[in-house]
């Protein structure tokens, strides 16, 4: 009973304040450091969000992400004959978000704004499990160079936290810098750290 | 003051995030190897995969192999020792090149695999015809191009006498004392030395599969017989064992002897008293 109680509130809050919001709205672009944590591959992208605002501190937003990661693992040993090969690592991702976002006010005009939500993307990830090459005149293998290669591609699920620091430069344009980590089931969880502009209207 | 607290909040919640962005590496595969050797369809032969690695310690590595190669069934389980004697089928119109394949697997699950060209030896190439032997009559013999070697394809066969024993199993050849089986059948023609069965035995794969192989009744075996051995007028072993006297004696009363086991893939070399009797292959070198 207290819990749907709780929920009818919110409701109503979030209802009450959408009458009464200010109904401000922003886009913003942003381009962004990308972090995989699994196996440390790190890359660039960038951002394009849409925010809604329903009230001063409240808003919901939709954001498109790409991103794109890569990273050459070295293992320059020779053991037993086998000379070892550099690993690569790549990754691409389509990432599309929804979450909505609380905004408090900072000291000298600063806003920090943090949310969650959902997330579904499209993640191409290719890397080399193993990589080395036999260096004695051996004439029997098939291939000089073996090579066993993991490869993960398809549309996932997830989720994401966000936290967004804004400047306002002016009535309509203002700067931030954000960070956010995405998990998706049975993918690869995404880093992301940029900076960008936003625009209001 | 409210703000306040939200900033400090707003900084925990940043810290977290952080905390939770832990990097993690995967560990390395394992390097997956074997040596190969020529092979003999039908013959066993061992597959060593001992030079494959880990490449992070401690990490027990188990091997399957592929022989068939086609890439889509294994045909041996998971197994522990990275030897393997393995048999390729006598395929008629095949290339004489083979693939064999090699997945090494650690113990937290990371799986290395290699192809490597295996092929067909051309040890015992032509080597069955048939030539007058010991007794003037036409007998099957192999020859054993590489070492210089024929050696007769069946038992020998004598009429009984003492020291010379058949059983009504006319196949099996017949029993002979050691110095009956020594005695020459012709100039060139005799019982082995231990040396000449050594290099037969190592022909054949060395002595941890030479058993088997000399015993298959395929076209490029010996064909030797589980014939056990008779002594006090009783055969022992019979279907079980086959023993095969050597011309080298050990002392005054004992003699060698080489010993196969059925279902076992070692041969055997055994002292034997002089007065049991064992079969008896015999052999030419070429140039004698």
């Amino acid at each position: 009973m207290k819990t749907k109680q709780i929920i009818l509130l919110i409701i109503i809050s979030v209802f009450s304040n959408c009458i009464n919001a200010q109904r401000e709205n922003h886009i913003s672009v942003a381009l962004n450091y990308v972090l995989i944590p699994h196996n440390i591959i790190q890359g660039a992208g960038y951002s394009l969000e849409y925010r809604k605002s329903f009230s001063e501190n409240f808003s919901i937003n939709g954001e498109f992400a790409y991103g794109q990661a890569m990273r050459k693992r070295e293992n320059n040993v020779v053991i037993n004959n086998y000379q070892m090969l550099p690993l690569h690592y790549n990754h691409a991702g389509y990432y599309l978000t929804v979450f909505p976002s609380y905004c408090f006010n900072l000291p000298s005009r600063l806003s920090f704004e943090i949310g969650a939500g959902i997330s579904g993307c499209y993640q191409s990830y290719l890397y080399d499990t193993y990589h080395y090459r036999f260096i004695s005149e051996d004439y029997n293998w098939d291939e000089d160079e073996q090579n066993g290669i993991y490869f993960n591609e398809g549309y996932f699920i997830g989720g994401l936290v966000k936290a967004k620091i804004k400047y306002p430069l002016s009535a309509k344009f203002g700067v931030f810098i954000h960070t956010d980590y995405k998990i998706f089931w049975q993918a690869e969880n995404l880093f992301c750290a940029g900076a960008g502009i936003s625009y209001s209207f | 003051m409210m703000k306040k607290i939200q900033y400090k909040r707003s900084i925990m919640a940043l810290a977290i995030l952080t905390l939770l962005v832990g990097c993690t590496e995967d560990t390395l595969y394992p390097v997956a190897g074997f040596t190969t050797f020529e092979y003999v369809p039908g013959l066993k032969f061992n597959l060593d995969a001992s030079e494959s690695f880990s490449q992070v310690p401690v990490k027990k590595l188990r091997y399957r192999w592929d022989f068939i190669a086609n890439n889509e069934t294994w045909d041996t389980p998971w197994l522990d020792n990275p030897i393997y004697a393995a048999c390729l089928p006598n395929v008629p119109d095949i290339s004489y090149i083979q693939h064999i394949g090699l997945q090494v697997k650690d113990t937290i699950g990371n799986i290395s695999e290699i192809y490597k060209r295996i092929r067909e030896s051309r040890i015992l190439d032509n080597s069955l015809f048939h030539t007058s032997f010991y007794d003037g009559k036409d007998r099957e013999t192999i020859n054993y191009g590489k070492l210089d070697q024929i050696w007769l394809l069946e038992n020998l066969y004598a009429k009984t006498e003492n020291g010379i024993v058949n059983t009504p199993d006319s196949t099996v050849g017949s029993y002979f004392t050691w110095e009956k089986a020594n005695e020459s059948y012709s100039n060139d023609i005799h019982l082995p030395s231990l040396e000449d069965w050594q290099s037969l035995i190592e022909a054949y794969n060395g002595p941890g599969l030479a058993g088997f192989n000399m015993a298959t009744q395929l076209d490029h075996s010996i064909k030797l017989t589980y014939s056990g051995y008779y002594y006090e007028n009783q055969l022992h072993d019979n279907n079980m064992c086959g023993y095969y006297w050597t011309s080298t004696p050990a002392n005054d009363n004992l003699a060698y002897a080489i010993k196969i086991t059925f279902g076992k893939d070692e041969v055997e070399i055994i002292e034997l008293p002089k007065e049991y009797l064992l079969s008896a292959r015999l052999f030419r070198k070429y140039g004698e």
